[in-house]
């Protein structure tokens, strides 16, 4: 019996000691590899440089509002991409990097809705996958006739297939890892 | 050594009463009732005459060509004492005879009892060593599907969860060796982290009617005990080897024990596992592998009036996940059911890549037990167990090898039970028992966590009896109080905060902002009270009639208070909900059990009740820069199960038999009236066995597995817009809708043989889904991406020595 109240006493003790360490605060994740933001840069014939920004609903302030992109019709735009992880605002990391990093494993689509837009594919080298593939992070829209409608892009994290063959890009398998709509305004 | 045995046995069945004169064969099983386990190649002789047997390796014997009447058994057995017992012969008999090696006893106790029960009056089935070691190379969720009643959650062929009666996870706790295993199998991507090798027994009590294992097993409590070792100095052991065609692997598992006279035992065991990726009947199913290293270590005294048990086990599992089954948005998830084949398919690997989990659990326990005269054994135990659980998605850049979810939970535990067991008619437990668990979640994943950084504590008293009040009536009843308290520590995104409406609720638990995310401090505690009362009648003739009702209360997990994270597997984002309040289950069971005879049944129909019960269910969509998301939302809904649970079994003669089951299970909420997700369709499975046992034991069994088309479900299926050839199209994701029914059937033959001096050799090759048929199980989460693994061969050698 002597062994039993022993053996009791020192799972009590265990018990108590180990009650007490919740006091430490868990160190906070700063997510490391989450996009957050998708950034449409458009610029014009003229030079004119315009950025149309999509944030994730986690990541939006409270001033945030819908990005509207709004171009003129008959006119050829050079848009590039951007994707940010901006989880701590004090460390912005830009993800495209990344991206063109592992361009065998990117792939970057675009649908247009309702607006008359033709899109080719511009990137060069740093962006052509092995396979000789445009992976879609540089693009030249040559705009048409006025209209409202929208367009979503999608960043499809090693598909299976890329193809090219209509500019706006098709694929199969993967994991999408971007798939925003704006908002698009041709005036 | 002589000794003088005074044989108390009671006869178990007594068959065919219109047998012929001399024609009659007895037959049943040597059993040591020290450990339960069979005693093999033990000379059975009847005295006086030349009829002599040998038992096989399960300990079976039989005679036949017998008078009615009178005879005398001779037991011999080199390492056991030699017994003699007197038994009436009335036509077919069947007598299992229980050797008790408790030298200061000095005799030999045959009870009729062959099992001894959790609870006398609850529905309660267990599979014994034997039909165990035909798993070795499966899961433990494999093996206890066996029963009716049971059947399994899976996310392919490597993740297995019992479901009992319709309920799993939090629900049903597993108990190894004494010690509730906690290891974060809430999600339905965490399988119980347990070598079925280890279990000399596996038992499912079900329902919560067995109070000394918490007042929270709504579904049922899975039992697994160690087989124990003689006291007597011997030395065994087995090895099992086992080799599959599906999968191209196999795995080997190995004992050895030693007891000693005095006492003293060890016992080392382990297993090793390896497969590489499984094949649906018309593709690979590509990142299935998995690969296992585990053992356990086992020493203790056993005296008669105390003793003393250490028991150490390091389960070290590593498995794929269908790699076809990581899809991003819902509009990935849409492509993957309107896809015939998985999306992803490759040769044949051993290898593992993302997503994929590593999991080592380790056990510690010291348990010691005193028999006081008269009055009862007092048994205490310790332990320590550590769950440590990787988990790894498909990701980008240099996080691309670090894993997206890093658990680690370390547990303490103790009890204190007071068995009253003195007496024949009557019994009495009481007992408590407290719990200390820390979970720490790696923050270096780079991912916020799925479950937070948590201590919890809890203290559980019960007290259990059941009285004999004649030989036809028996009841039982009991009563258990728990206290829980858990102390958590999460950040919320402020977004997700305020759209769950806690800063209304919830706005003094903050204890910290940081800039995006609040800190939070949630303490919770729940107080739940469990009760069950039941009878049991003995029929005089061969029938048996259980009524059991139990009350339970389950406090709400981890993971239903605080999940909050994306599952790629189904396209899902998970969130907790803190205002969930304990749920409370009604459950009446009834059984009643034909267990003589060549035909016996056991029917059991069960009508559960659970007010608030913790469901997950689709709630509507989530926009993310990723596409759209399912929102799976935890909520609390009063529903009831009712199902029934049939087993029969046929003997046609010495050589064929029959065994059937059946189980079906239907669950809705009580108010609307709407589906339960996620409830195991109808199925039934019927058995033909052959069983020689002059040539080798030889068995041959043919079994038919009959799953119906799931007909009852919640319809949780929508529609999405997806932009196509510049229009938006409507596609209805059926996430719903469960696949058509099938039919498995199966063959297995196994003999016996003795190559060597001591020991045995048993040689098993089965074959399972025989016409490689292509089906989709209901509860496979994978469902939707692949079809279940086809055919599969199994050569198993076993080694007795």
């Amino acid at each position: 019996m002597r062994n039993l109240k022993q053996i009791t006493g020192l799972i009590l003790i265990t018990i108590i000691l180990t009650s007490c360490t919740n006091d430490d605060i868990p160190k906070q994740v700063i997510e490391s590899e989450v996009i957050t933001d998708v950034t449409l840069t458009f610029i014009g014939e003229a030079q004119t440089e315009s950025s149309y920004t999509y944030t994730d609903p986690k990541y939006r302030t409270d001033t945030y509002e819908d990005p509207v992109i709004i171009l003129n019709s008959e006119e050829t735009y050079k848009v590039i991409t951007h994707f940010y992880n901006k989880s701590n605002p004090e460390e912005v990391e830009d993800i495209t990097e990344e991206v063109i990093e592992d361009k065998d494993e990117h792939f970057v689509e675009y649908r247009f809705f309702n607006v008359d837009i033709n899109l080719t594919r511009t990137d060069q080298e740093e962006s052509i996958d092995s396979n000789g593939i445009q992976i879609g992070v540089f693009t030249e829209w040559e705009v048409g006739a006025p209209g409202q409608g929208s367009v979503q892009q999608t960043l499809i994290h090693e598909p299976e297939t890329k193809d090219t063959t209509n500019p706006n890009g098709d694929h199969t398998g993967g994991e999408t890892d971007v798939e925003v709509v704006f908002d698009l305004i041709v005036e | 050594m002589k000794s003088i045995f005074t044989p108390i046995f009671l006869v178990l069945g007594i068959g065919f009463l219109q047998a012929q004169e001399c024609q009659a064969v007895l037959s049943g099983k040597i059993i040591s009732q020290d450990n339960q386990e069979p005693i093999m190649s033990a000379k059975v002789k009847v005295t006086g005459s030349d009829l002599v047997t040998y038992t096989d390796i399960d300990g079976n014997y039989k005679i036949e060509g017998l008078c009615n009447g009178e005879i005398e058994l001779e037991i011999s057995e080199q390492t056991h004492q030699e017994l003699f017992v007197t038994i009436a012969i009335k036509g077919d008999t069947k007598k299992d005879i229980f050797l008790n090696e408790h030298e200061q006893l000095q005799e030999v106790v045959i009870i009729g009892r062959s099992t001894i029960r959790r609870s006398p009056t609850a529905q309660e089935q267990s599979i014994s060593e034997e039909d165990i070691e035909n798993f070795s190379s499966s899961t433990i969720g494999d093996a206890l599907k066996q029963m009716s009643g049971v059947s399994t959650l899976n996310t392919g062929k490597n993740i297995v969860k019992p479901v009992i009666q319709g309920l799993s996870s939090s629900r049903e706790p597993l108990f190894n060796n004494g010690v509730r295993m906690e290891d974060q199998e809430w999600g339905v991507e965490h399988a119980p982290n347990i070598d079925l090798n280890t279990a000399g027994k596996l038992t499912v009590v079900k329902g919560a009617a067995a109070l000394q294992y918490g007042g929270d097993a709504i579904g049922g409590v899975v039992i697994s005990d160690k087989a124990k070792i003689p006291r007597k100095d011997t030395i065994y052991g087995k090895t099992i080897l086992s080799g599959e065609t599906n999968g191209r692997g196999g795995s080997v598992s190995s004992s050895l024990s030693k007891g000693f006279e005095s006492g003293f035992y060890l016992t080392l065991q382990g297993t090793y596992k390896k497969f590489g990726d499984n094949e649906a009947p018309n593709y690979m199913l590509s990142n299935t592998g998995t690969s296992e290293r585990n053992f356990s270590v086992n020493l203790g005294l056993n005296k008669s009036d105390y003793g003393l048990d250490l028991y150490y086990s390091s389960y070290n599992n590593h498995l794929g996940i269908l790699r076809a089954s990581s899809t991003g948005s819902v509009a990935d998830l849409v492509n993957a059911i309107n896809s015939k084949e998985p999306i992803y398919i490759r040769d044949f690997t051993y290898d593992l890549a993302a997503p994929r989990q590593k999991v080592h659990h380790q056990l510690m326990r010291i348990e010691a037990y005193k028999n006081f005269e008269n009055l009862g054994k007092l048994s205490i135990n310790y332990s320590f167990q550590e769950n440590d659980r990787l988990e790894y998605d498909i990701r980008r850049g240099a996080n691309k090898y670090k894993p997206s979810v890093d658990l680690n939970l370390k547990t303490h535990s103790a009890s204190a039970v007071f068995d009253f067991n003195a007496r024949n008619d009557y019994g009495v437990k009481v007992g408590m028992d407290w719990n200390f668990k820390d979970n720490f979640a790696n923050p270096d994943t780079g991912v916020q966590r799925i479950i937070p950084d948590y201590i919890g504590y809890g203290f559980g008293a019960f007290a259990t009896g059941f009285y004999e009040l004649n030989s036809n009536w028996l009841v039982e009843a009991g009563l258990r109080y728990d206290y829980s308290h858990i102390d958590a520590k999460k950040y919320y995104n402020k977004t997700r905060w305020y759209n769950q409406g806690y800063d209304q609720d919830f706005s003094d638990l903050i204890i910290g902002d940081y800039g995006s995310q609040y800190l939070v401090n949630p303490k919770f505690d729940y107080n739940n009270i469990s009760a069950t009362a039941g009878v049991k009648y003995d029929f005089d003739s061969n029938y048996e009639l259980r009524l059991n009702y139990a009350m339970s209360n389950r406090a709400p997990n981890p993971s239903e208070l605080f999940s909050d994270g994306l599952h790629h597997s189904a396209a899902s984002l998970e969130i907790g909900q803190l205002r969930l309040k304990s749920e409370n289950s009604h459950k009446i069971s009834l059984s009643l059990d034909k267990s003589k005879g060549r035909f016996n049944f056991s029917i059991s129909p069960y009508l559960n009740y659970i007010n608030k019960f913790i469901n997950s269910e689709v709630n509507g969509l989530e926009e993310t820069v990723r596409g759209v998301f399912l929102r799976y939302e935890y909520q609390q809904m009063d529903s009831r199960l009712i199902g029934v649970d049939v087993d029969a079994d046929y003997t046609f003669n010495e050589n064929f038999s029959y065994f059937g089951k059946f189980s079906m299970v239907d669950g809705r909420e009580t108010r609307s009236g709407r589906a339960i997700v996620d409830i195991p369709a109808t199925n039934m499975s019927h058995n033909l066995t052959y069983h020689n046992h002059e040539w080798h034991d030889l068995h041959l069994g043919l079994r038919g597995d009959f799953h119906f088309t799931k007909k009852r479900y919640p319809d949780d299926n929508f529609t999405i817009k997806v932009l196509e050839d510049g229009q938006y199209e409507d596609r209805l994701v059926d996430i719903s809708t469960p696949p058509k029914g099938y039919i498995l059937t199966g063959f297995d033959a196994s003999a016996v043989f003795h190559p060597f001096k001591k020991g045995a050799l048993q040689v098993r090759f089965s074959v399972d889904n025989i016409f490689d048929v292509e089906y989709r199980n209901y509860l496979n989460r994978l469902r939707y991406y692949a079809a279940n693994t086809g055919r599969n061969f199994t050569l198993q050698l076993k080694i007795n020595y």
